[in-house]
């Protein structure tokens, strides 16, 4: 794919994000996220990662960090195509105001994974159980990603690659449900096996089940990975 | 105020901590390259197959890890995709041809099925390539191309590169395993994919 095709995705998307902007019940976030991989064995692999959601409207007074969510998780394979998983985030939310909120998350996955050379088609299911400070809430997750190099059939080190991703999710508890859809697109640098950056647009389509409209979320994503 | 100080710190930390770390490690890398810098001899080499229009298009590539560099056209002649390897002096190294595991003898494929199964409990190939090098008689690899497009495969050693994904109660992943005209183990080498960490 070429430069300008690149150049004129992300001017679309950006338009999108633009469009809804304009509207009172969107929201801006910027969420830089690191994370760190390590596998104990061919089939075990652990994760740490430190994610935080900003909000952009917010950026010169308290309420700018909404959360910050560090989180730990495993993985084992079943074969080189199949995972299972499993992990648990903490949430800190408003951290910056007094009287701030926090989430325990669980989470159990199953994942996997098509490889066309290096072209990489994932899916992933994702059961969460959310524990509030005020309340407790079950979520189902889908998500197919899906990542391949600019340069060439093979990604190699230096080069850049894109990934798109869309996630399906359904949020419930005794009282209530709800549903959310979010779409991602990225780019990412590939420095060497160990490490890659990328630089994501997110947009989550939110409230699709509560009645009174739906609610727009622009994510803005700056990840760093390392792993060894 | 503080808090914008506070993320340029942990954003410029995080790219500085990335400049130095990629200065440490070394990988192979490909890249697409013109026609006109491959070594000569190797373009004439390919001559053959470029010459009377048997191939029109070809790719060429350069792939160096750091100490060794290889250079190598990919092509398409009568429906196989090829790869021809040549070495920085321009002396071929292999052609490969990307074959589907049916078309080896049935004889060899038995024997590299045995040879699978010894080593995997699970497997699945991904991807078979047949591979044509020199024989001792040329060392310089210089008359492989004419020998392959003239069939001349008395002259030939035919060698078969397979890309598989086993398991077995140690160890799980890409493998490249390479047998050799009987179809016994030569060389098996692990294929390291990229972290799943960014899709997982």
């Amino acid at each position: 794919m070429s430069f300008i095709r690149i150049t004129f995705l992300f001017l679309a998307v950006s338009l999108l994000a633009e469009t809804g902007f304009a509207q009172s019940n969107t929201e801006w976030i910027w969420s830089p996220e690191y994370s760190y991989s390590w596998k104990s064995s061919d089939r075990m692999t652990y994760s740490a990662k430190v994610s935080m959601f900003n909000s952009v409207e917010n950026i010169d007074n308290r309420s700018f960090i909404q959360n910050i969510e560090p989180q730990l998780s495993f993985a084992y394979g079943l074969t080189p195509r199949t995972k299972i998983g499993g992990g648990y985030y903490y949430r800190w939310s408003s951290p910056l105001l007094d009287g701030y909120q926090y989430e325990h998350r669980l989470l159990q996955q199953v994942g996997f994974i098509n490889f066309i050379g290096d072209r990489r088609i994932a899916h992933r299911l994702r059961t969460e159980q959310r524990i509030r400070s005020s309340s407790y809430q079950n979520r189902v997750r889908y998500r197919i990603s899906y990542d391949f190099p600019l340069e060439g059939d093979r990604l190699d080190p230096g080069e850049r690659y894109l990934i798109f991703s869309n996630e399906v999710m359904s949020a419930f508890n005794a009282n209530e449900a709800d549903a959310e859809n979010r779409f991602s697109a990225g780019l990412g640098w590939f420095f060497n096996r160990q490490q890659k950056f990328e630089l994501g647009l997110q947009y989550r389509t939110q409230d699709i089940f509560s009645g009174d409209g739906l609610s727009h979320l622009f994510l803005v994503s700056t990840s760093f990975y390392m792993n060894r | 105020m503080t808090l914008k100080y506070l993320f340029t710190a942990l954003l410029s930390i995080l790219f500085l901590s990335q400049v130095s770390f990629a200065q440490d490690l070394k990988e192979e890398v490909e890249n697409s390259i013109d026609k006109d810098e491959m070594p000569a001899s190797a373009l004439d080499a390919l001559e053959d197959f470029l010459e009377d229009q048997i191939v029109t298009d070809a790719n060429y590539y350069r792939e160096t890890d750091g100490e060794t560099t290889t250079f190598e056209a990919k092509l398409y002649w009568q429906d196989y995709q090829y790869s021809i390897e040549f070495t920085d002096e321009g002396l071929l190294l292999d052609i490969e041809q990307l074959i589907e595991f049916n078309e080896i003898p049935e004889g060899i494929q038995g024997r590299i099925t045995q040879i699978m199964e010894e080593q995997f409990s699970r497997f699945r190939m991904t991807r078979v390539q047949r591979q044509y090098i020199s024989d001792e008689e040329d060392e310089d690899g210089e008359d492989v191309i004419e020998d392959f497009l003239e069939n001349d495969m008395d002259d030939l050693i035919v060698r078969y590169e397979i890309e598989v994904e086993g398991q077995n109660r140690s160890e799980m992943g890409s493998f490249e395993m390479l047998f050799d005209p009987e179809g016994e183990l030569i060389q098996r080498r692990r294929i390291v994919r990229r972290s799943i960490d960014n899709i997982w």
